[in-house]
């Protein structure tokens, strides 16, 4: 694997790593959001 | 006339509570199932504070008298009253609520909160599959780059996020300046606004942060080196920081006008944006010229402008979907917060905050 495959797969990776991250954090201010509702 | 005063009250609460305001939030079926049933065959009301003292004081209101602390609700039922004297914004919803009549409000408000979970969930599917298509297109159909080779398909997941970014900034910039407008005026509109600013900045800095990682990533392979500080990516950078810092403000400054410094931070925030963006046009730079509106002879192939398309929507629609999810939590929070403010307000009793003052 050359160095552009490296790196393309390594983007893919990366973005939907930060994009994950982002969700959980997300899930967690959701859920803290609707315990402070109750 | 006492009972129906508090009968049209409890109405008006109860679509404020169920309905999560103005029909926003997507759990607002969860939310109907904390207070049970408040329909007029007598069953017990129950939930939320700020709803039962706002209710209690529209009944008193009609009633031309004072409350008590405690008293009969619906036939046969005791309920606790919480001594309660509203805000002026509170009143206005009481007011258009009352004007648009609130009888069918709660089962209308029932279905359109279904209805906004199912549209969630749909909008989720089908962004999956635009992103799978988009996914598929960008890796195996459209032909590779005579120049770069493959590494030029970073291409397709690094300018959508640019494009997230320049979109969900101008809505964090829009609703910093709706808050602006509207705060002494609308607080319904304006605490929307913010949440709606909040949510836009998060998934924008995240974007950002993708199309910086992903530029990153192309120019170690292209250039042989990971980062120059050239005018876009300067600029870039410092763009992101300004919004990480905004992000910052909000969440460690504290008091009532953290939503109007952030607000104003907001709008000088984005003369970055314009910066970035012609940073490639008004100064020589490393960073490729622009591909789409530069000049003539700019551009890529038709042949990969499918995988473009895919991506950016595909992209686009999975910001849309986080915001708004992220969007009914800021919103949650802020209304929680208000409430827990009126109530401690509202019970604690005058002889105990004047104390030891």
């Amino acid at each position: 694997m050359d160095m552009g495959h490296r790196h393309l797969i390594l983007g893919y990776a990366a973005t939907l790593l930060i994009h994950l991250v982002y969700l959980s954090y997300v899930a967690v201010k959701w859920r803290a959001a609707k315990r402070a509702e109750r | 006339m006492a009972r129906s005063g508090q009968i049209l009250a409890y109405g008006v609460v109860l679509m404020e509570v169920m309905g999560g305001g103005e029909g926003d939030d997507p759990e607002s079926g969860d939310e109907a199932a904390h207070g049970e049933d408040p329909s007029a065959d007598g069953t017990v009301v129950r939930g939320q504070r700020g709803g039962f003292a706002y209710a209690e004081n529209l009944a008193a209101k009609a009633d031309g008298h004072e409350h008590d602390a405690e008293g009969e609700g619906y036939p046969g039922q005791h309920v606790t009253f919480v001594p309660y004297r509203g805000y002026e914004w509170e009143e206005e919803i009481g007011q258009n609520q009352r004007e648009r009549g609130t009888q069918q409000a709660r089962p209308r408000f029932r279905r359109k909160g279904e209805g906004m979970k199912l549209w969630r969930w749909l909008w989720l599917l089908v962004t999956l599959g635009v992103l799978a298509e988009g996914f598929r297109v960008a890796l195996f159909v459209v032909p590779t780059d005579a120049a770069q080779g493959d590494v030029q398909r970073i291409f397709y997941y690094h300018i959508p996020s640019w494009a997230g970014m320049g979109l969900f900034f101008a809505i964090n910039l829009v609703c910093s300046l709706l808050y602006l407008a509207v705060k002494n005026r609308n607080q319904v509109l304006a605490l929307k606004a913010d949440a709606l600013a909040v949510a836009s900045a998060e998934i924008g800095v995240v974007f950002c942060l993708i199309g910086l990682v992903t530029g990153s990533l192309w120019g170690r392979a292209v250039w042989g080196i990971w980062w120059t500080w050239d005018a876009r990516l300067t600029s870039t950078l410092v763009l992101w920081l300004i919004y990480v810092a905004y992000l910052l403000l909000r969440r460690f400054a504290a008091g009532p006008q953290m939503r109007t410094l952030a607000a104003v931070m907001a709008i000088f925030g984005y003369l970055d944006v314009p910066l970035v963006y012609f940073s490639t046009r008004w100064w020589r730079t490393q960073h490729p010229a622009p591909v789409f509106g530069g000049a003539p002879g700019s551009g890529i192939d038709p042949s990969m402008m499918p995988a473009v398309w895919w991506n950016l929507a595909g992209w686009v629609m999975w910001g849309i979907f986080v915001a708004s999810l992220r969007y009914v939590s800021e919103y949650r929070a802020q209304k929680a917060e208000q409430d827990e403010a009126l109530r401690l307000l509202d019970v604690e009793p005058a002889g105990v905050a004047g104390a030891g003052r």
